[in-house]
């Protein structure tokens, strides 16, 4: 610590100059700034389009199944961005199901009927279930949020409705693959870009407020629950959707469809992925669920090695992956002298 | 239409808790009036801006806003209705610019159907409406982070917020608080021509001398009831009123005591005690937030025993000195590397008693007798007053907790009668006693104070003052962080003034008081 005889230096972190020129000047002089602004909103679009065309039949089934996964983390990252903690994307995943599942056995709707049916029927009926819980806040949204799945899927094992533990079976399957598989990863991408767009604008912009401190929010004269109500139909729609999607892919739907799994993991991948983003959602579920099939070779140890994973990605990358890179491509660091 | 009445108060009553905070409240506000609101603190001041702003429902009694009653309406309907307020503690999006806090309440339905207001508008609206108070056009300001600007660009922004609403009443609540003596020469005339141009007003504030500059009619709390209403002259003439709010010595007097050309100083300086031990020392402190260097270069020493202040404006580095001293940050550099967070560095060297501590933690330095209460200190909201103490006093044996607790009773004699009141419930002065007295409960040998006078009322202000005094004789030597230093320098012994993170004069309490710089900027003479 001998400051007055050795020079010291310190590193420092700067905004790229290419970021400054691109984030509010809009002096996009080259083909390279160009490319500095496109590329990481192309990529993921690219990777849509290949993907199902270059992987085999099993990995493709994977891919569905983490892009509706990447939905209901989509979700979450919606009502996380206007303050509600949710641990209940399960709910909207089972209505969803059971929605398109209902309609199209006993109505025999088809499937270009009853995806749209499901997705905003099944968001009107979560959105109006859960806007008495609107005003609770934290935890105890959570505690609401992660019963009310456990109540619908006991109910319907009880009860016996909708073929109680059997499920609703025999389904209309999707005509192909390929279209099913483009579908649920449009779907995926299409909500990432709006989701994306709308945080950006001052739409966004008062529900984030909201999350950070709604007495100001109310003191400026914005009703904060009824923008409550708008995320809520929004997130459980995007749920809704992919609980319908699956429901068709599996031509299959029972209680399981209310499973803590379909609570948890989203939020995993989230976390995972660095909330409050968007894209973390889907970068996060891209990869835990590709990663927990691929652990399946250790056999009874898979959830053993997952678990692992996933608590040092925490330890390691507490802000997220997505949080990480932007930040790398954004800035650069340099070594100074004080 | 001058006389219509546009808000009206009637028999407001509010209790928390079995406290009451509000007693049978009831005034008039009639257009383009502008009316004071003073009290000590806990008087509830806060609570009435509550009340009308329907943030806390009332338990009886009505508001009634251009005849319509609006009590128990939701706090964003009073809002749309033209009822403006800004808050005590700011609330701001702190990782925004601040002119998108603008945008905020510009996204209302009241801005709406007043003006377009159409995305991508409110981009400029917002710029124009933070042009007119301080924010230039021209310059960063609007574009800057809100966490990065100073405390007066907040509660400027603030009132902005409030302002962007276009309110027909504005209710601002101790607006100045924090302000520093040029900023609020500056949002004075701001004030001028809100009222000027037929806005109705009320305003919550401790600063009298500034507040009597702007309104026509004062209002005296106490205990939750107004115990007097009229011309500021009359107000502070009245008996009760110097009694609860004023004490003996009033604002006024407070500036008599600093000495100043001519006048005799009213105790003579205690001489610095050369032979003193240095207990603290602090050689070329650096500290960098990200790349904003916070202070930089510190070096200064504390003698055993002594009482040392160190006055700064805003952001002036005062905080981060005490918090690098005191260990709360520490050189975090790798940590928060990874965590994307702020990177922090400390550099230099923090000695106490002869002992590097430069990288211990602030546990350990507890533990080495050396407390920090902090600014705005957090105290435990849902425990009772003497738990609380009992809380701060983990570290010590039963017996020796016990006997400091029986000591911070003496020093604060008005806590005693509050032992078993949750610490939620007191006033903000209260709960700055209770937070030097946590930390008295640590028995400290190094007590560093930042802005302990912070939003107290001026019989408070003496109060506190007082009290460090009586603490610095029991032989707990003091470092203390004020920027409004007019109460505060007849107790120091020495002081340091900070700037822009550099400590840019240093000397004995009477020297910073004969300095004309100091008296201009931060004793307001």
């Amino acid at each position: 610590m001998d400051k007055s005889e050795k020079t010291q230096f310190r590193r420092e972190r700067l905004d790229r100059g290419i970021k400054a020129r691109t984030d509010t000047i809009y002096a996009i002089a080259s083909f390279r700034d160009m490319l500095y602004l496109i590329l990481p909103r192309v990529l993921p679009l690219v990777l849509m389009v290949v993907l199902p065309l270059l992987l085999g039949e099993y990995w493709r089934k994977v891919v569905c199944y983490a892009a509706v996964y990447g939905l209901l983390a989509l979700s979450w990252d919606f009502l996380g961005a206007i303050g509600l903690f949710s641990l209940g994307q399960a709910l909207f995943f089972g209505v969803g199901a059971y929605m398109a599942g209902a309609l199209n056995l006993y109505f025999e709707w088809p499937i270009y009927y009853t995806l749209p049916a499901a997705t905003l029927g099944g968001a009107l009926f979560c959105t109006l279930l859960l806007t008495p819980v609107i005003r609770l806040k934290g935890v105890y949204f959570a505690m609401v949020t992660i019963v009310i799945p456990i109540l619908f899927s006991r109910t319907i094992v009880a009860g016996g409705i909708f073929g109680g533990t059997h499920g609703i079976v025999n389904l209309t399957p999707f005509k192909s693959d390929l279209l099913a598989e483009y579908l649920i990863l449009f779907a995926l991408i299409g909500c990432l870009f709006a989701f994306r767009r709308v945080i950006g604008e001052d739409y966004g912009l008062v529900m984030h407020a909201i999350r950070d401190d709604d007495r100001a929010v109310m003191s400026a004269g914005i009703n904060i629950y009824w923008r409550k109500v708008q995320a809520l139909f929004v997130a459980s729609a995007v749920g809704c959707l992919a609980g319908a999607f699956m429901c068709h892919n599996y031509q299959f739907v029972g209680p399981s469809a209310f499973s803590l799994d379909y609570s948890l993991l989203p939020l995993a991948a989230a976390a995972l992925g660095g909330p409050g983003t968007f894209v973390g959602a889907v970068l996060g579920s891209a990869i835990l669920i590709p990663l927990s099939e691929a652990l399946r070779d250790f056999g009874g140890l898979r959830m053993v090695f997952y678990c692992l994973i996933l608590i040092a990605s925490m330890i390691l990358l507490p802000e997220g992956i997505f949080h990480y890179i932007a930040r790398k491509y954004h800035q650069f660091e340099r070594t100074v002298k004080i | 239409m001058q006389d219509e009445v546009i808000l009206q108060v009637e028999n407001l009553h509010k209790s928390f808790g079995g406290v009451k905070a509000t007693v049978d409240v009831s005034f008039q506000l009639r257009r383009g009036e502008f009316i004071g609101i003073i009290g000590p603190n806990g008087s509830g001041k806060t609570t009435l801006i509550n009340l009308i702003t329907g943030f806390v429902k009332p338990d009886a009694g009505r508001v009634l806003f251009k005849g319509r009653a609006i009590t128990g309406k939701m706090p964003y309907t009073i809002a749309g209705l033209g009822v403006a307020r800004t808050f005590q503690m700011v609330h701001m999006f702190y990782n925004l610019p601040a002119f998108k806090n603008i945008i905020i309440p510009l996204c209302s339905p009241r801005v709406k159907t007043l003006k377009g207001g159409r995305y991508g508008e409110r981009d400029d609206i917002a710029i124009e409406i933070l042009d007119e108070y301080g924010f230039e056009r021209d310059s960063f300001i609007p574009y800057r982070m809100v966490g990065s600007l100073p405390h007066g660009y907040l509660k400027r922004l603030d009132l902005a917020r409030a302002m962007s609403l276009r309110p027909e009443v504005l209710l601002l609540d101790e607006l100045f608080s924090g302000m520093s003596m040029s900023e609020v020469a500056a949002t004075l005339p701001m004030l001028e021509k809100l009222s000027a141009q037929g806005l109705s007003m009320i305003m919550v504030e401790h600063r009298l001398r500034e507040l009597f500059r702007v309104v026509s009619r004062v209002i005296v709390l106490n205990f939750g009831a107004k115990i007097a209403e009229g011309l500021p002259e009359e107000v502070m003439k009245d008996a009760s009123v110097m009694a609860a709010y004023l004490g003996s010595e009033s604002q006024y007097d407070c500036l008599e005591m600093v000495p100043s050309h001519g006048a005799p100083p009213p105790e003579e300086q205690p001489e610095t005690r050369p032979e003193a031990e240095k207990i603290l020392e602090v050689k070329k402190l650096t500290v960098f937030f990200e790349n904003a260097l916070a202070a930089n270069d510190i070096s200064l020493e504390v003698a055993e025993g002594e009482i040392v202040g160190i006055l700064g404006s805003n952001s002036a580095g005062k905080t981060t000195l005490m918090n690098a001293v005191s260990g709360l940050i520490l050189d975090q550099k790798k940590k928060e590397d990874r965590r994307g967070g702020e990177r922090i560095e400390v550099r230099g060297e923090i000695i106490f008693r002869g002992e590097n501590i430069t990288y211990l933690k602030p546990s350990d330095r507890v533990k080495k007798g050396m407390v920090l209460c902090r600014e705005r200190h957090p105290i435990f909201r849902d425990s009772t007053v003497l738990e609380n103490l009992r809380i701060a006093g983990k570290l010590r044996k039963r017996l020796e907790v016990k006997e400091s607790i029986a000591v911070v009773f003496e020093i604060f004699p008005h806590l005693l009668t509050l032992k078993k009141r949750k610490a939620g419930l007191l006033s903000g002065g209260e709960q700055q006693m209770l937070a030097i007295g946590m930390a008295l409960v640590t028995r400290p040998s190094l007590l560093l104070l930042d802005e302990p006078l912070l939003g107290l009322s001026p019989l408070l202000q003496s109060e506190v003052t007082k009290a460090l005094k009586t603490i610095s004789g029991r032989g707990v030597t003091i470092l203390v962080t004020e920027q409004f230093a007019r109460p505060l320098i007849p107790i120091i012994d020495r002081g340091y003034v900070i700037e822009n993170g550099i400590i840019v004069m240093g000397g004995t309490g009477r020297e910073l008081a004969d300095n004309p710089d100091v008296r201009a900027s931060y004793l307001g003479v």
